[in-house]
């Protein structure tokens, strides 16, 4: 008769485990867009040199180019056969797949927007998503349009991070010689507070 | 036996929710990136500086060499391949405090800022159009031309003066009278306290 119990007993806790774990299961949402690497690594990334694809090496038609501009800047004019995908639809289920094709193909993307700036958030995020063929186009929309019309020459030269002047030496001449701004050594930071969860306090 | 069971159930179930808590998720994260808030125009930044808001704290994600060479007054240098090192949390994590990330143009800074909105961090801003931006806007400001608004030669009159503050000294004739005029001083007579009642 004890023996019965027990057995019965251990029947119950296994159906309840078992339901547990399927109850949790089912009622778990994966996230539909996960990081595949650390901040770290994608800072890593960040300072490597190979992540851009210079304007003169985009005739390549291994390349898929990629507008990110809105829609209504896309069809006044792109670059060569680019694809449109306005930055929030970035993560739609459609250009996931799509990114997941062109990495299955080792296709490379480059990428674009008006300007490097621009374009240079929404490829990070897509880079610590796992998709590691994706590039930036140096410059982006606004320089090959310049570079096309010979206004700034056609070299697509990567300017961007560049001082445009030596500013050390400008505030030297334009104060008269005088010192220039030393970095400040007493920085004050005010962190943030973690409060210590107190103790539930008494009711009534 | 059973009851470890089911509370080793439980733990599975809840696990996954609390691995990379304090991460903002990638929806979160495009949400952020196509807000155009995270940008500070040079303007607003110098005239924050000027009054010595202590709520505005700048961050040089340029090179140690760069940095040395010249930075905003009171600028810390965070190098960019150091960002994520432990000793810079505090600073980039602060309560009430707008951390502004500088380089010089603002791709240095972009790319600072996706970092630290991935790790949570909050109120962190972007010096729009960097250092060169910063020198073409507050150090070298171009006269508006006669036929444009008020506002604009308030606005240059703001960056000729702005300028001046940050060691630019502009040899353009500016109204640089120390003195204060005094100015008439009204007297005030204190009213007298209402008087009586019922």
């Amino acid at each position: 008769m004890i023996e019965l119990t027990k057995t019965r007993r251990l029947t119950v806790a296994t159906i309840i485990f078992v339901l547990i774990i399927l109850v949790g299961l089912i009622t778990f949402r994966r996230p539909d867009h996960k990081y595949t690497i650390t901040s770290q690594e994608m800072l890593t990334i960040v300072n490597a040199p190979d992540n851009f694809i210079q304007l003169n090496d985009i005739n390549n038609s291994a390349l898929v180019l990629v507008d990110l501009r809105q829609a209504y800047d896309f069809n006044k004019g792109t670059i060569g056969d680019a694809i449109n995908i306005p930055v929030s639809d970035i993560l739609d289920k459609e250009v996931i797949n799509m990114l997941i094709d062109w990495q299955k193909e080792s296709k490379t993307v480059v990428i674009f927007s008006d300007n490097l700036q621009s374009a240079t958030a929404p490829w990070m995020l897509w880079r610590q998503m796992g998709y590691d063929n994706i590039k930036l186009l140096s410059g982006g929309f606004c320089k090959y349009i310049s570079s096309r019309s010979g206004i700034e020459g056609a070299t697509g030269d990567n300017m961007t991070e560049k001082p445009a002047l030596d500013y050390g030496e400008f505030i030297k001449n334009a104060s008269g010689g005088q010192e220039v701004v030393t970095p400040n050594s007493t920085i004050q930071i005010s962190p943030i507070k973690r409060t210590k969860k107190s103790a539930a306090a008494g009711g009534c | 036996m059973g009851a470890v069971l089911i509370i080793v159930a439980f733990g599975l179930v809840l696990l996954p929710d609390s691995v990379n808590k304090d991460q903002v998720p990638p929806e979160k994260l495009l949400k952020e990136i196509m807000s155009q808030s995270r940008y500070i125009s040079p303007d607003l930044v110098a005239s924050r500086m000027i009054d010595e808001d202590p709520s505005i704290f700048l961050v040089d994600v340029r090179s140690a060499e760069e940095y040395s060479a010249y930075t905003l007054p009171g600028a810390l240098n965070i190098p960019l391949e150091n960002l994520l090192d432990n000793e810079w949390k505090p600073y980039l994590e602060q309560t009430g405090v707008d951390v502004v990330l500088i380089s010089n143009d603002n791709l240095y800074a972009e790319q600072a800022w996706v970092l630290c909105t991935r790790s949570g961090y909050k109120n962190i801003y972007v010096l729009k159009g960097g250092l060169n931006q910063w020198f073409a806007d507050i150090m070298q400001p171009q006269m508006p031309a006669p036929t444009e608004p008020a506002e604009a030669f308030d606005l240059y009159t703001f960056r000729k003066g702005a300028s001046k503050y940050f060691g630019g000294g502009s040899d353009d004739q500016m109204v640089t009278s120390n003195k204060i005029e005094s100015l008439p001083v009204i007297q005030r007579t204190k009213k007298s306290a209402a008087a009586g009642g019922c």
